[in-house]
């Protein structure tokens, strides 16, 4: 009997001897549901942070564009017909269908956007005896104009009146005339636009300039792949001529794509590498790259291709950090300030330690008015003095120059160049503007500011642009302009909104690169400080500045200190957004006009 | 050795031989004739191949084609039938894939639902939260959340706009991220559609929509999963769809639909269907392995048992089984081990008895020869004085001479087949030419035919037929079956036949007595078989002729046949080898006598056509010639096979060699078929073989002249 038994289970070959034990193991892996599979237990670690997503990919919605209600109102195709504008309808088909045949040949969606903001009526001017046309008014308070370029402007709130003619079709109500380029309600821009930075070096290849443009979030194109196609296009009109682009010109962009951990690959045509010739031209086009890439590809490298092939000689991967040379705002973060005290210049370091300068400027020569410190390697200082504008090195050895003669001056106004600029007022004549390194002055054009009274001009720390307070007769304004070096003009001069009416300017200093801080003084003597976003024209709200009524002038650094000074009361406030959003009184006495270098 | 194999392959060779001598007697050979000469082993297979020229080579081919499946099927066949191991694997393979294929399918069912059930559950609850945050936005007044914004964000960053249905989708973007999808849809407001994230909205299908509108706000949602569409064009994905309908003013309805993609599922289960795709291939590879494993064990041994087995039936009786451990084969292999030793020692017994009675046999024919010899001599002595005696005692002289002839040569027999017995007999060879043994024999036999009035036919080639052989033992092989002929033949002519070819001689004697019974051709040699027990012994044959004639033959190295059929007479074959000691792989004479197999083909094809005048004119020329057996041997015929009329004569003058077939068949089908008669040619009067190259009425033709022309 046991041997028989032996027999059966020893028979290998027999299928059932080698399914039986896998049965059992099954019915075994069901019959245990006590064992759990989830491994516990162990020693709690650190959990990785959740991909928050690409910057690349934030999120964000579209309108769906829908397509004409059949049998809608007049007022209905018109409302879908703005829908179809705000959609996610890249070429407008949507948008045309709205249109008669005509009018779809004729209308240009691409004329610029006007943006408008939600309060708005629709009038309709139907005329009784036609009964198959209709004539719709939209009117709505302009907010802000982009144009074909992406310049956003805004605008000063005027009204205006959109007219749009219907006719009856076969198919129902459609648009016959419509105006030209997008009307878009402010919810509909900000959904559709991101405004994005781009990077051009200056004429001299020294730095980088800021040019913001408004670019169309498309889920069908990576906004970065967007953002590089726009900076292949060179500058928008604010910069004009005053910048240029390191890339070549054709230059085109085959594709972007993530690759392997942190890296971004971009691949341009061949174009691209005539840059290898001028190797200032390539550290510029990458700086170039660098920066404009920083806000959407942080921490990520780039990789450069040429038609799918490694950039020549090795390759060419850029650290988004590894341009600092190129920073549009010149200074180090946290730069020494210059103060007048008993009519000498002293320093101040960022802890708080203050020095008289060495040189003359430390020595009570000559008056210090509204001076003005200088950033290049061996600083200088610039005052006003009443015959002409003086200028003395900070170090041992140097004597005041007289740089600029002319009387009726704005204070003096360094660039990164080493030129000191300012403005002859003329009273009713032209204002004159003047730069000088030293050697006898030259007249800057600049036609913007002609039969204006010229009150102050600063050139911004990137050596580019350039602010202007003018009284065009109807009160003070600020322009902010573009200095064309090698034509020798002010170009593209354009009003910020920063002064109420009958409001004057006190005061405007430059942060950084692209915000302006504008100090203005009602009739009341109110005092009111804001910072404006040069690029687009807009205020910057986020800062929460507040003005101080004894303050005079003001001074910035670009992480936010601003000195202010209070003139006869001999103080110094200061305003430190990393401390306390307050104006603290910085201890001594008979202390005035605080400078940063290029303020 | 057993007569029955080696009369097939005696007469596969007999039919195959007639090619390559037909060249060398210099006969023109056609083409065809060569290369067909293979097939003839085949006669179906070659007929048809003779009939399909070369130029239908499509047919050829295919037929190729067909042969070598079928050749490479049988392989398969031999292999699966003739491999244990094979079998076992095979079915094993068989029942694991289709265990593991169900077990896969159940398995990948189970984790399929359980993850897109869990996927969808998680769904609905994620919408179902979104869809409490939406309603709270679209009820809120417009406006509502733009004033809130300023405590919630900072002045630049992007404002909260005015249109709840903005706002919803806003914050519903901003939730889904890139994991799901959003869209809204305002049923009552044109232009109030929004969609999150980069999905293509006609992802949402007509017969969804539809669904949802029907549905009433708070109802349970629609869900359905649906290929998803993205705007950067890449490939659809699997996608659940989950569609709500809410009221967000009084009167306003809304639909938001959710998608959420189920790309990672799928890619779990592709992963997941891979894996068990693999571990199950891996777990069918290991049990047709472990099944290999364990049949070679078992069939190894059984292999080697087998062989074992062989070798002791081929005679090998030391064969012996090598026994490891006290398994069921261990068992087996003691069991056969015994089998083994018993038979051996039961064969060896045998043998020691019948050399005893061997040697008994031959201790008594010669004790017995001594006193024969006194007996005889007495005997003579009476003999010869038989006139002086009176009738009575005269007869009884003469009948004891006669018994006293007879015991002798029976004596003799015994002697000589106990020589054989005993393995004594030698062959004293020399080289000589046959159709002088030949003549011999029959001149010995002659008075014993005439005795029986029976007449002699001799068929002997033209040409000198020498072989070396032991012309005393030859001759009393033939006397003997020219005895047995005489005896059996009812005194109908007896034909004796002289074939040869290059490596071996035949002499065939044929009679037309009463002839064998089936089973009969073999038990004509054994020792004192009788035919008919009850017939009278005519001549006195001791009963051991044929068998002594057999050992003699074997001695020789070659066959004796016999083939009768009950009324047709009886035909023995003696076929030996040229050269002694060569080995004999075929007999120049065919066993079965020509006109009978003839008989037998067309008894097979029906044929319209009666054998006329065949028999009868080949007879009559037969008879004419029959005086001068050995004259033809001058006149060559077989040198002008071909030509009709020129081997006409010779065959009449009676050569008795190749081309005399030819000639009847030229007489008898008039020169009708030229094909024919090559044919026939080549074939030497082979009647058999030739059968199958042409049209029936030809090939009867010659065969039925051949046939006749050899009974002359």
């Amino acid at each position: 009997m046991r041997r028989g038994e032996r027999r059966t289970a020893g028979r290998g070959p027999d299928p059932r001897g080698v399914v039986l034990p896998l049965l059992a193991a099954l019915l075994l892996a069901f019959a245990a549901p006590g064992c759990s599979l989830v491994p516990m237990g162990g020693n709690p670690v650190p959990g990785e942070e959740a991909s928050s997503g690409d910057p690349l990919s934030r999120p964000y919605y579209r309108k769906i564009a829908p397509s004409p209600k059949p049998d809608g109102t007049p007022i209905e195709i018109l409302k879908g017909f703005q829908a179809a504008m705000a959609g996610d309808d890249d070429s407008r088909v949507v948008a045309r269908s709205y249109l008669t045949g005509e009018a779809a040949r004729t209308w240009n969606p691409w004329a610029g956007v006007t943006v408008y903001d939600e309060e708005k009526q629709i009038r309709s001017l139907t005329s009784p005896e036609d009964p198959n046309t209709a004539r719709l008014v939209l009117e709505a308070n302009v907010v802000a104009t982009v144009d074909d370029d992406g310049r956003y402007r805004p605008a000063v709130g005027t009204l205006e009146d959109k007219t749009f003619t219907l006719v009856k079709t076969a198919q129902g109500w459609r648009i016959s005339s419509a105006p030209p380029g997008l009307l878009l309600s402010q919810d509909d821009f900000r959904r559709i636009y991101r405004p994005l930075d781009l990077y051009f070096p200056d004429q001299q290849l020294r730095g980088l300039v800021v040019d913001r443009v408004q670019i169309p979030v498309s889920p069908r194109e990576s906004l970065i792949k967007s953002l590089l196609e726009r900076l292949l296009q060179g500058p928008t009109s604010a910069l004009g001529g005053a910048v240029r682009s390191a890339f070549p010109g054709g230059t085109r962009l085959n594709r972007v794509s993530a690759a392997e951990q942190g890296t971004l690959v971009v691949d341009f045509s061949a174009e691209i590498l005539s840059v290898r010739g001028t190797p200032t031209l390539q550290r510029a086009m990458e700086a170039q790259l660098a920066w404009t890439l920083r806000g959407l590809a942080s921490g990520r490298t780039i990789e450069v291709l040429v038609n799918g092939e490694p950039w020549p000689g090795g390759g060419l991967r850029i650290e988004l950090d590894g341009y600092p040379a190129y920073d549009p705002n010149v200074l180090p973060q946290q730069p020494e300030a210059y103060y007048v005290r008993d009519g000498r210049l002293h320093r101040l370091s960022w802890s708080g330690d203050e020095a008289v300068v060495p040189g003359p400027a430390g020595e009570r020569a000559r008056e210090l008015r509204r001076p003005a410190i200088s950033a290049d390697e061996h600083p200088k200082v610039a005052t006003l003095g009443d015959d002409g504008i003086y200028v003395a090195p900070l170090g041992d050895g140097g004597a005041w120059q007289r740089w600029i003669r002319g009387r009726n001056l704005t204070p003096p106004s360094w660039d990164r160049y080493g030129d000191v600029w300012t403005v002859e007022r003329g009273g009713e004549r032209r204002p004159v503007v003047l730069r000088s390194n030293g050697s006898p002055p030259r007249e800057v054009e600049a036609p913007g500011l002609q039969k204006m009274d010229v009150s102050a001009l600063k050139v911004a720390r990137d050596g580019v642009r350039v602010a202007v307070v003018a009284d065009d007769g109807l009160g003070q304004q600020v322009y902010v302009g573009a200095i064309d070096r090698e034509a020798g003009r002010i170009d593209g001069l354009l009003a910020l909104d920063a002064t109420a009416a009958g409001a004057e300017v006190v005061d405007i200093a430059w942060q950084d690169a692209q915000t302006l801080l504008v100090l203005t003084r009602d009739t009341k003597e109110n005092r009111e400080l804001t910072a404006w976003d040069v690029t687009d024209g807009t205020q910057l709200t986020s800062a929460g500045l507040k003005a101080d009524s004894r303050i005079r002038t003001i001074t910035a650094a670009p992480n936010g200190r601003l000195l202010a000074g209070t003139g006869g009361d001999g103080e110094i406030l200061i305003w430190d957004p990393d401390k306390k959003k307050e104006w603290m009184t910085l201890d001594g006495g008979g202390i005035d006009t605080p400078a940063f270098p290029l303020s | 050795m057993p007569p029955s194999p080696a009369a097939q392959s005696e007469s596969a060779q007999g039919r195959g031989a007639p090619g390559p001598r037909a060249q060398r007697n210099g006969a023109p050979v056609r083409p065809g004739a060569g290369r067909t000469a293979p097939g003839r082993n085949a006669p179906g297979r070659s007929k048809s191949a003779k009939k399909r020229t070369r130029r239908r080579t499509l047919r050829q081919i295919a037929r190729g084609v067909r042969r070598r499946a079928r050749r490479a099927a049988g392989r398969v066949r031999r292999l699966w039938r003739r491999s244990l191991q094979l079998r076992v694997v095979t079915s094993t393979l068989v029942i694991s894939i289709v265990v593991v294929a169900v077990l896969g399918v159940f398995l990948m069912q189970a984790i399929t639902t359980t993850m897109i059930d869990a996927r969808i559950r998680a769904g609905m609850a994620e919408a179902q939260a979104n869809v409490a945050t939406a309603v709270g936005h679209l009820t809120a007044q417009p406006g509502e959340a733009a004033k809130q914004s300023s405590t919630r964000q900072g002045g630049d960053a992007p404002e909260v706009p005015v249109d709840p249905v903005e706002v919803a989708a806003s914050a519903l973007a901003n939730r889904g991220n890139d994991r799901y999808n959003v869209i809204i849809l305002s049923e009552n407001d044109v232009g109030k559609d929004y969609v999150t994230g980069n999905i293509d909205p006609r992802s949402l299908p007509a017969r969804m929509r539809r669904q949802v509108e029907k549905i009433a706000p708070g109802d349970p949602p629609q869900r359905l999963t649906t290929p998803l569409y993205y705007e950067n064009g890449s490939a659809p994905v699997p996608g659940l769809v989950i569609g709500h309908r809410v009221e967000g003013p009084p009167g306003r309805m809304y639909e938001i639909y959710h998608f959420f993609p189920l790309r990672e599922e799928e890619e779990t289960l592709a992963l997941v269907r891979q894996v068990v795709v693999g571990v199950g291939a891996g777990l069918v590879l290991l049990l047709a392995a472990i099944a290999s494993l364990v049949t070679r064990q078992v069939v190894i041994p059984v292999r080697l048992a087998r062989q074992a087995a062989e070798r002791l039936a081929a005679g090998n009786l030391e064969e012996r089984l090598k026994v490891r451990g006290e398994d069921d084969l261990a068992r087996l292999g003691t069991s056969f081990n015994e089998m083994a030793s018993n038979l051996a020692q039961k064969i060896r017994q045998l043998e020691e008895l019948s050399n005893v009675q061997r040697q008994f046999v031959s201790d008594v024919s010669h004790e017995l020869r001594t006193p024969l010899t006194t007996v005889r001599m007495a005997a003579d002595l009476l003999y010869e004085a038989r006139e002086d005696f009176d009738p009575a005692v005269r007869r009884s002289a003469e009948l004891m001479q006669n018994q006293l002839e007879r015991f002798e040569s029976m004596l003799n027999d015994l002697l000589e087949i106990s020589r054989h017995d005993a393995g004594a007999a030698t062959l004293d060879v020399e080289s000589v030419d046959m159709r002088d043994v030949v003549l011999r024999a029959v001149g010995d036999s002659q008075a014993l035919a005439e005795k029986y009035s029976t007449r002699i036919e001799l068929r002997l080639p033209s040409e000198p037929c020498m072989a070396e052989v032991d012309t005393r033992r030859v001759e009393r092989i033939l006397r003997n079956l020219l005895f047995n002929a005489i005896e059996h033949g009812e005194g109908k002519d007896i034909i004796v036949t002289l074939g040869a070819d290059r490596d071996a001689v035949a002499v065939a004697v044929r009679d037309h007595g009463v002839g064998l019974k089936p089973g009969e051709e073999n038990l004509v040699f054994d020792r004192f078989w009788r035919a008919d027990p009850s017939r009278k012994r005519t001549i006195g044959g001791t009963g051991l002729g044929l068998a002594i004639s057999r050992e003699d033959a074997m001695l020789h190295g070659g066959w004796l046949q016999a083939w009768g059929a009950p009324g047709e007479g009886a035909q023995f074959r003696l076929s030996l080898p040229r050269v002694a000691g060569a080995e004999l792989r075929g007999s120049p004479l065919p066993l079965v006598p020509p006109e009978v197999e003839m008989r037998r083909t067309w008894r097979g094809h029906a044929s319209v056509t009666p054998p006329v005048g065949g028999t009868g004119s080949g007879t009559a020329s037969g008879s004419g010639s029959s005086a001068a057996p050995a004259s033809g041997a001058a006149s060559g015929p077989d040198a002008n096979p071909g030509s009709g009329t020129g081997s006409a004569p010779g065959g009449a003058v009676g050569a008795p060699g190749t081309g005399t077939g030819n000639g009847t068949a030229n007489g008898t089908a008039k020169g009708s078929a030229n094909d024919a008669e090559a044919g026939s040619g080549d074939d030497t009067g082979n009647g058999a073989a030739p059968a199958s190259r042409t049209e029936t009425a030809a090939r009867a033709a010659a065969e039925d002249g051949g046939g006749g022309d050899a009974a002359r």
